[in-house]
């Protein structure tokens, strides 16, 4: 209990810490929301006026506690540049979207490497397993922006398959949704198998070399019947882990992709804001970024030490 | 971009197994050596004009690559000359991410070994500081501080430091956790060494030889990040050329005209990265053999 | 056995994998370059529908940015921003009928000025109603113009500058007082100014006002999801008659130009807004299958050259000789070649050679020798000096970099990271030397003269610059409604601009909408704002 408690504490401090690192590299921004508002076509006057509306000449440190006041009643404030939304509701949309963008990367990635991590540990160092340890390494090693590149094209420029950008939200049809998430989804998802695979395989070929697989074998069970049913539960709590890191990595972080396709995910939601100088949206945004963060890890942690038999006779 | 995995690779099923000579080892290992040496030596090996436009008023633009010619991978829009500014790139790219990594591994080393051997309220902090630093995004925290920093190569370094400095830091932590167990710690502790001695002398050389593989990770994964930083435009800038910048010259239309603006810093950085992450991997699964047989 | 070694093969299929990316798009555009095509101002590819226009559809425009807020009283509008939006929404009292060349009444059922152009009388059309259902009338009127006076952003110090005051004469007449002769003052109101909105709305909503508008326009709000896209539906009680259109929607597409073209390409949207010049010209030949309107810009770049701000005394750009030796040391050509791949409108002058108002005055010539002369005398000048640049148009500027140093300057070239920081050297802090910069202005008179007004034919202007001639004649061109007397005009100003040297053109814009061709009957106003209310969509 008193252990809880103190993760809670930690979790509360870095959640603090990540929103003063944030106000202060803010306002240390060239953006400017003045002239994103104003424009070209103004007098300087105006400029330093809107700019003492704004309240961007009262102290960083006043300006820090003012907003932090107004996060404890949950109030993240409005968009300092027009259309002046709920800094609130324009992070629920962007979060809808890396979310989606996320867990749709990870199910790919999923459908893809875990038959390739079976196929794989079937015969370790096979043709099969060194085919897809080249394969993975590969892609591994091309950066998303080169891989986005290379699928829009030849997916979208050459076959036509897929639209190059916009977003359509799944309220509006889940195929449409689908059909607009599909490229960066498979982008983001390039970059998961590897890992994915990887860690997969390592622990299927530690597993089917324990007791119970053997005996399993032994006994004339096919082999496709022990990997599925046997070694596949047991050796998936790395894997377990490493999902949940991704998860927690994707969100905020698939700026690259985003900007790639003009996705309205959270990575572009800050990048966009920060060069505007709209402090109230990148304060609020990465916030809750952290706050996922911090969140799914400390879910993951949790489970990992419940489930995984391995940590337990670490500890014992 | 993500950290780097690299406690997830796979263990090497039958040791003993690859006995030949790994081909593809000392290709990756021949690759960087090749640009690491003809990076260093740029100055002399008497290239074209890789930076100054106003010298090359008068050459061809957007040439293509010809191997006979005087441009063997081609120009760039400005008439400068493909072939050095990939190697002048590679001596950016290169410097600035093997300097991150080493002020990574040297910060988040130091960080990591001191909780990981104190324990108790050092150890809070700095997991605290390491939770802060991993709860925001890589690259997001890049973009940030590159719109503040002025964009210098020592400025890209201090920053992509930041990415390592966390992961380093929980690496050597555990290690050292192990490491601590050890009998020439205890052997050290009994002699009545000091905690710094024991931490800078028994310690670190120990766990900073065990993340070697790791580094060499970084390196890839930091090229890769300031490749991106310079194709979003926010990294080292033009003429100054990356691998990053060159990339994004060929975007807005250029691509489909002069492909080779796209693909010969791309298909680099691709040779490059695969080479780090291959010499990585195998000195991680010879590490590996060798901590069994202690 | 022999084992195959599997990751060379992987490592070569994804090298092969990323040569082929490159050459599979490798679509033969030499034909183009060969052959330069001539880009000229107004509608291009427009063939006539066959049959009469049919009702349904909607129509899905791409742009690069988008609307950012809908009260037209803090806002400068232009086709590129929001413009087009905003006037879908509101209407414009006034318009500009591009094949005319003159300002024409729009929503307003007639607008006349007195003889020397000082007074305008702005006369309302019977009936016309916001979506609301309040009346359209003077009062509105008025209401709009104030808030708009007042609000500190958009038109409002313009309006201020020009306009004296604006009274109801009766329920249906506004009329309005100058403080000086302009005979274009009609395209005032054919851009924010004139987008009247229900002062019912506007009180009623308050602050939210700007994301829920509430206009008399042809089409109104649906849906709007700032940043991504903005869905329009027909207003059923339009004055003019129900649009064709069922939907209007405008999607965001902040990737810039190539990616509105593979957009338009995958069929995701049926028009856009295309600044990029090779692939105008791609789009503009007969070939392409596309419709629309190019607009071509002058002094769309420019190399400002600080002649002596507050902030910056000191400035090399002080002395003519210093500014004589720049406009001398650049080579357009050369810029041209190597920033836009020979696709740009290269020129010096302040008109481009497409342009009404382009005058056989002289412009600036490359000539290195005398670049170092102008140079050699400048007294007291070691030749260093700064160049701002947005970072996007490095090619541009390194190759302006180059040819400057060619001649002696030693050049400190400086990367601003976004056009924001560019305004606030330039324009608000006037801290730089010398600074790429973009003007387009367009040859309609009302938007070229306010926006030269701004920027040098006032006192205290962002070059640090002011000529007693220049600025005679550019008011004289605003009082002028004959053409021949404004084209005078503006060969004075050339003449003038040739003489002192206050900045440096190197290159025309172009500017083009276009659509599919089954699109019909889009109109084309100032400033590039579209009018959708006669557009319709061919089976």
């Amino acid at each position: 209990m008193k252990a809880a408690a103190g993760k809670v504490a930690q979790l509360l401090v870095v959640m603090f810490l990540v929103s003063l690192g944030t106000f202060s590299l803010t306002s240390l921004m060239p953006g400017d929301p003045a002239v994103a508002i104003l424009g070209d076509n103004q007098s300087p006057e105006a400029y330093a006026e809107l700019r003492d509306k704004l309240g961007l000449n009262e102290p960083l440190v006043e300006r820090y506690f003012t907003w932090l006041g107004h996060v404890f009643q949950g109030d993240l404030g409005t968009s300092m540049v027009p259309p002046n939304e709920d800094v609130t509701s324009l992070i629920g949309s962007a979060f809808a979207v890396s979310i989606e963008l996320a867990v749709l990367a990870l199910v790919v990635a999923l459908v893809v490497s875990i038959p390739l991590a079976m196929i794989s540990a079937r015969r370790p160092d096979g043709l099969l397993d060194r085919a897809a340890s080249a394969t993975t390494f590969g892609i591994m090693s091309v950066p998303s922006f080169v891989s986005g590149l290379v699928l829009i094209a030849l997916l979208v420029n050459q076959l036509h398959l897929f639209p190059r950008v916009g977003w359509v939200g799944v309220t509006d049809g889940l195929g449409q949704n689908l059909y607009h998430a599909a490229l960066p989804v498979i982008t983001i998802a390039l970059l998961e198998i590897p890992t994915f695979t990887r860690v997969l395989r390592g622990d299927l070929v530690r597993t089917l070399q324990e007791d119970f697989v053997l005996s399993a074998r032994a006994k004339g069970m096919p082999a496709w019947r022990i990997m599925i049913f046997d070694a596949f539960r047991p050796s998936s709590y790395s894997l377990i882990t490493v999902l949940g890191l991704s998860l927690a990595q994707l969100i905020g972080s698939t700026v690259i992709v985003e900007t790639l396709f003009s996705l309205p995910g959270m990575g572009r939601l800050v990048v966009s804001s920060a060069s505007q100088g709209n402090i109230t949206v990148i304060q609020g945004a990465v916030l809750v970024i952290a706050a996922c963060y911090v969140l799914i890890n400390a879910g993951v942690d949790l489970m990992y030490s419940v489930i995984d038999p391995r940590i337990r006779r670490v500890g014992a | 971009m993500s950290a780097p995995e690299t406690a997830a690779l796979a263990p090497t099923a039958r040791p003993g197994r690859r006995r030949r000579i790994d081909l593809l080892l000392w290709l990756c290992g021949a690759w960087l050596a090749v640009l690491i040496l003809a990076a260093i030596t740029a100055p002399v090996l008497g290239l074209q004009e890789a930076q100054d436009a106003a010298k090359t008023l008068l050459e061809p633009v957007y040439q293509p690559p010809s191997l006979g010619s005087a441009h063997p991978l081609g120009t760039n829009a400005l008439g400068l000359d493909m072939l050095s500014r990939i190697i002048y790139g590679a001596r950016v790219s290169m410097a600035v991410s093997i300097s991150a990594v080493l002020i990574g591994t040297f910060v988040g080393g130091t960080l990591g070994v001191v909780a990981g051997y104190l324990r108790g309220t050092v150890d809070r902090i700095i997991g605290t500081l390491t939770n802060t630093l991993l709860a925001v995004p890589a690259l997001i925290l890049l973009i940030a501080l590159a719109t503040v920093l002025r964009p210098s190569a020592l400025n890209m370094a201090l920053a992509l430091s930041l990415v390592a400095i966390p992961g380093m830091i929980r690496v050597t932590r555990a290690n050292t956790l192990a490491f601590a167990q050890r009998e020439f710690v205890t052997v050290a502790q009994a002699l009545g060494a000091g905690r710094a001695r024991i931490v800078f002398r028994e310690l670190m050389p120990n766990v900073l030889l065990s993340v070697v593989p790791l580094c060499l990770v970084y390196v890839s994964a930091l090229i890769v990040a300031e490749a991106s930083l310079s194709f979003l435009g926010i990294g080292l800038r033009p003429p100054q050329p990356t691998w990053g910048n060159m990339i994004g010259e060929g975007l807005n239309g250029k691509m489909e005209d002069y492909p080779h603006l796209v693909y010969v810093p791309a298909a680099v950085l691709f040779l490059t990265v695969f080479s780090f992450n291959l010499l990585g991997e195998r000195m991680r699964k010879r590490w590996d053999k060798r901590e069994v047989s202690l | 056995m022999r084992k195959i070694r599997l990751l060379p093969v992987g490592v070569a299929a994804t090298v092969a994998a990323l040569v082929m990316m490159g050459c599979s798009n490798t679509t033969a555009p030499a034909s183009v370059k060969a052959d330069p095509l001539k880009v000229e101002n107004g509608p291009f590819g427009m063939t006539a529908a066959s049959g009469d226009p049919v009702s349904g559809g909607s129509l899905t425009f791409g742009y690069g940015g988008g609307i950012a807020s809908f009260d037209p009283a803090s806002q400068q509008y232009s086709g590129t921003s929001g413009g087009d939006e905003a006037r879908a929404v509101y209407g414009t009292l006034t318009e500009y009928d591009t094949k005319a060349g003159k300002y024409v009444p729009s929503m307003a059922d007639s607008i006349s000025a007195n003889d020397d152009f000082t007074e305008w009388t702005v006369v309302l059309r019977d009936g016309v109603e916001f979506t609301d259902g309040t009346p359209y009338d003077a009062d509105a009127v008025l209401f709009n113009f104030d808030r708009m006076a007042k609000s500190g952003a958009g038109f409002s110090g313009l309006w201020a500058s020009v306009v004296k005051k604006a009274v109801a004469k009766d329920a249906k007449t506004v009329v309005i007082t100058l403080k000086q002769k302009w005979a274009d003052f009609p395209y005032l109101l054919s851009q924010a100014p004139g987008m009247i909105a229900s002062p019912k709305a506007v009180k009623d909503e308050g602050e939210s006002y700007q994301r829920e508008p509430v206009g008399a326009g042809p089409f109104m709000l649906d849906k709007w999801t700032p940043g991504q896209n903005l869905v329009l539906k027909a207003n059923p009680d339009y004055w003019d008659g129900k649009p064709y259109l069922d939907s209007l929607t405008f999607q965001t597409i902040t990737t810039g130009d190539q990616a509105l073209k593979d957009a338009f390409q995958a069929g995701g949207i049926q028009g856009s807004l295309i600044g990029t010049p090779a692939i105008v010209k791609d789009y503009i030949q007969p070939s392409s299958g596309y419709s629309g309107y190019v607009r071509m810009t002058n002094t769309g770049s420019m190399l400002l050259i600080n002649n002596g701000t507050p902030s910056r005394p000191d400035t090399p750009g002080k002395d003519i000789n210093v500014r004589e030796a720049i406009a001398s040391a650049i080579n357009t050509d050369v810029i041209n070649q190597r920033a836009f791949d020979g696709n740009a409108f290269p020129g010096t002058g302040i008109f481009s050679a497409e342009s009404q108002w382009a005058n056989d005055k002289p412009t600036f010539t490359y000539d290195a020798e005398a670049a170092k002369k102008h140079l050699a005398d400048a007294k007291g000048f070691d030749g260093k000096i700064e160049l701002l640049y947005p970072s996007a148009q490095a090619e541009a500027a390194l190759t302006i970099e180059a040819q400057l140093e060619a001649v002696g300057f030693k050049v400190d070239a400086k990367p601003v990271q976004s056009i924001t920081d560019l305004i606030n050297a330039v324009l608000i802090k006037r801290d730089y030397d010398l600074a790429m910069y973009g003007w387009p202005v367009p040859d309609e008179p009302g938007e070229l003269y306010t926006s030269y007004l701004e920027r040098f034919g006032r006192k205290d202007n962002q070059l640090g610059y002011y000529n007693e001639t220049i600025a005679k004649a550019l008011s004289d061109f605003a009082a002028a409604d004959d053409t021949a007397e404004k084209a005078a005009q503006m060969a004075t100003i050339q003449a003038e601009w040739a003489e002192t040297v206050p900045a440096v053109p190197y290159n025309t814009t172009a500017q083009m909408v276009v659509w599919n061709k089954n699109v019909h009957d889009i109109e084309v106003s100032s400033r590039l704002t579209l009018d959708f209310s006669k557009a319709w969509i061919s089976k």
